[in-house]
């Protein structure tokens, strides 16, 4: 309580008891006295986490089951902008054609179309083949993209795999982004990934599955609204009419003042971004100083300052928390800066990614590379203020029966493929045979090092398939193996090793492997 | 950007009760500490944060505004629940009422008035129950007169003189507490 609200408390009291204002001194320290015997207790995390997922889940079961659930994204968002912008909104006619698109998206409570996460049982493999691209790629990437990454390959594969040997501390101007378009370190490793954990059991019984079978979720992209953008322009600049079927794809809009943001609201993959409005952000953007912007290890803010910067920022914008997990400050740095052994080259980042996990239905979400998925939240250290906001999608699925690997031996083989492959680098120094030839094959050399894996647990994966010329995008059972010797590894920054235990993805992955051996 | 609470509480009434997690998001800190001052325990304070929270969100539909803010009303649930909570341990310490020193009664309790200013226990042990009540809930849950009538169920300009007593009877006491800190200075 500041001393404000203590004068507050005096001026009620002297109304009171105008008597007492002769001993203003003595009761104000008196008062002083009894706030800083308050307990300073907060709420845990954790704790504050469950309850809100209890709650949302508690609001589900008592709601009508027959009954959709307001989600007001629209007016949530709106009536938080300025009200210029809102009334031209209103003129242009839009409001009401979208207030029905981003119902759980942002908050979830407002329309009528949602339960929070919501998800269509489909009959046994309705998705199809699931391995049409991405099996291949699964393996294939964990495997391929380091050989690949290594000799200076690119593209999808590098990037799905890429934190395997990882990049991730050296991907640090784009925290946002993990595990994408990153270089691995130059190295010259073969990573043995050999199972150390306890007895793991992949029956129905044990994994719940149902006739050798689980749940695949699909993400149902985009939303049901559709939008004649004719409305907008008439015929001013082109006659909008000569286009037919036309549906929104993208709304944007941003606000112009210092540190204003930037929304894009992708329709057709029904995400939404925050970003910043650059010219409003000149000294992230163009300032030179942004290379050495005084931040540095010694005067980086605590991460629970960071968590609660992005907290704030999701309160005030409405932002709906119900399926995500308490925030985590990505330190993927740290552990970079930790092993750097020229530690004043490495990149303190100013810009910083919270992570909220994403949990459905009680199974965490994983990508690729073994990391959590979720919302993340783009923190500018430097003005701690919320520069961005990404992947937060509609949760809207789909769900449909496909069969699992239920033999953890085969599952295990599976995991020691990953990263199997030998991974050849060339070296740029400690030529074997004295060979000058750069070319020559007697420069490739490799160093073999044992990968251990703990015991798994059963999650969910995000994978996609590219099926009829779209990625759709999939949520499939998994078991996450944690690398139970961190510490041994050199050069080696990934966590957990992810394998599917759909059938498709792994059929997909072992024809790959076997092909590569 | 404040959060609509009446827009949330007007969904929640109409059967719309995903939107209740916007009030969580801002009451829920402040509900565990009122909890906390009053039972002294992280997981006792925790349970029945939880139980104040979904006895709200079960009761929302019926929330009349009219009645007073829902802050008040949802204070009102956490009061009770602490106060059934004590009831059920049979426990002798009140709602309102700091620990005594020789207090056993929660064993477990990580927090009690030996880790207070000495001045500020004494103090407060002088107090009657009303005034204690009313002025932890002034100084340390920072609510305003109006709330806590509409906690308490009594006037606000009752609340307001049990509170102007309560402060003169701790002025009364002033000489006291300058006598201890003189003595717990002098060690």
């Amino acid at each position: 309580m500041n001393e404000e609200k203590i004068k507050e408390i005096f001026d009620d009291l002297y109304q009171i008891d105008p008597e007492l204002k002769k001993f203003e001194k003595e009761l104000f320290e008196l008062v002083e006295n009894m706030i800083s015997s308050r307990p300073d207790i907060k709420m845990d995390k954790e704790f504050e986490s469950r309850l809100r997922k209890k709650l949302f889940e508690e609001a589900k079961k008592l709601k009508d089951k027959g009954g959709r659930i307001a989600a007001g994204f629209w007016k949530k968002v709106l009536f938080g902008l300025d009200k210029k912008f809102v009334y031209s909104f209103i003129f242009f006619g839009i409001l009401a054609i979208f207030s029905s698109a981003l119902v759980a998206l942002i908050y979830p409570g407002r329309d009528a179309d949602d339960e929070g996460i919501k998800i269509s049982r489909l009959k046994d493999g309705a998705f199809g083949v699931l391995n049409s691209a991405s099996g291949e790629n699964f393996l294939a990437g964990n495997s391929l993209g380091e050989r690949a990454a290594g000799l200076g390959g690119g593209g999808q594969t590098i990037a799905m795999d890429s934190s395997a040997a990882s990049p991730k501390a050296m991907s640090l101007s784009d925290s946002v982004e993990s595990g994408s378009a990153v270089m691995p370190p130059y190295g010259d490793y073969e990573y043995e990934y050999v199972y150390q954990g306890e007895e793991f059991k992949l029956d129905d019984a044990s994994i719940g599955a149902r006739d050798g079978k689980m749940e695949v979720l699909r993400r149902i992209k985009g939303f049901s609204s559709s939008f004649d953008p004719s409305v907008l322009i008439g015929d001013n600049l082109v006659d909008l009419n000569s286009f037919s079927h036309t549906s929104l794809q993208n709304l944007s809009f941003a606000e112009n003042k210092n540190d204003g943001l930037a929304v894009n609201i992708n329709f057709v993959d029904g995400s939404l971004s925050i970003y910043e409005n650059w010219i409003y952000w000149q000294d992230a953007a163009v300032d030179s100083s942004r290379i050495n912007s005084g931040i540095s290890v010694s005067n980086f803010p605590a991460d629970e300052k960071i968590i609660a910067v992005a907290d704030d920022f999701l309160k005030t914008r409405g932002i709906n928390r119900a399926y995500y997990e308490s925030g985590t400050v990505d330190d993927a740095w740290r552990a970079y800066y930790e092993k750097a052994e020229d530690k004043a080259s490495v990149y303190v980042p100013e810009v910083i990614s919270v992570l909220y996990p994403l949990n459905i239905g009680g199974r965490e979400i994983y990508d690729q590379s073994g990391e959590r998925d979720g919302l993340r939240v783009s923190v500018n250290i430097g003005k701690m203020k919320v520069s961005g906001v990404w992947t937060l999608y509609n949760q809207e699925y789909q769900s449909s029966f496909y069969p699992i690997e239920q033999d953890f031996e085969k599952v295990l083989t599976k995991a020691s493929a990953i990263s199997g492959y030998p991974i050849l680098f060339r070296g740029a120094e400690g030529i074997e045979d004295g060979s000058d030839d750069f070319f020559s094959d007697k420069r490739l050399f490799l160093r073999k090092i044992k990968v251990e894996l703990g015991t798994p647990k059963l999650e969910y994966g995000k994978f996609w398939n590219y099926s009829n010329g779209q990625s759709e995008e999939l949520l499939v059972p998994v078991l996450i193996f944690p690398i139970a010797n961190p510490d041994q590894l050199e050069n080696f920054y990934r966590k957990n090793v992810i394998v599917p235990l759909v059938q498709d993805l792994l059929t997909g992955n072992g024809r790959y492997y076997e092909i590569m051996k | 950007m404040e959060i609509d609470e009446s827009g949330i509480i007007e969904q929640c009434r109409l059967g719309k009760l995903e939107s209740f997690s916007g009030l969580y998001d801002r009451y829920a800190e402040k509900i565990y500490r009122f909890v906390y001052y009053r039972v002294s325990h992280r997981e006792t304070a925790e349970d029945l944060t939880s139980r104040i929270f979904l006895d709200a969100l079960k009761s929302v539909s019926g929330f009349d505004p009219e009645k007073g803010s829902f802050a008040s009303w949802l204070y009102r649930i956490a009061r009770n629940r602490i106060i059934d909570y004590h009831r059920t341990k049979k426990d002798e310490v009140e709602l309102d009422q700091a620990r005594r020193l020789d207090d056993k009664s929660d064993p477990a309790g990580d927090f009690d008035l030996r880790k207070m200013k000495e001045e500020v226990r004494i103090g407060l042990e002088k107090l009657n129950k009303n005034q204690r009540e009313v002025v932890m809930m002034r100084v340390w849950d920072e609510l305003s007169y109006r709330e806590i009538s509409e906690i308490t169920g009594k006037s606000e300009g009752n609340c307001k003189m049990i509170f102007s007593r309560a402060v003169r009877a701790l002025k009364e006491e002033i000489p006291v507490y300058w006598l201890i800190l003189l003595l717990i200075s002098a060690k």
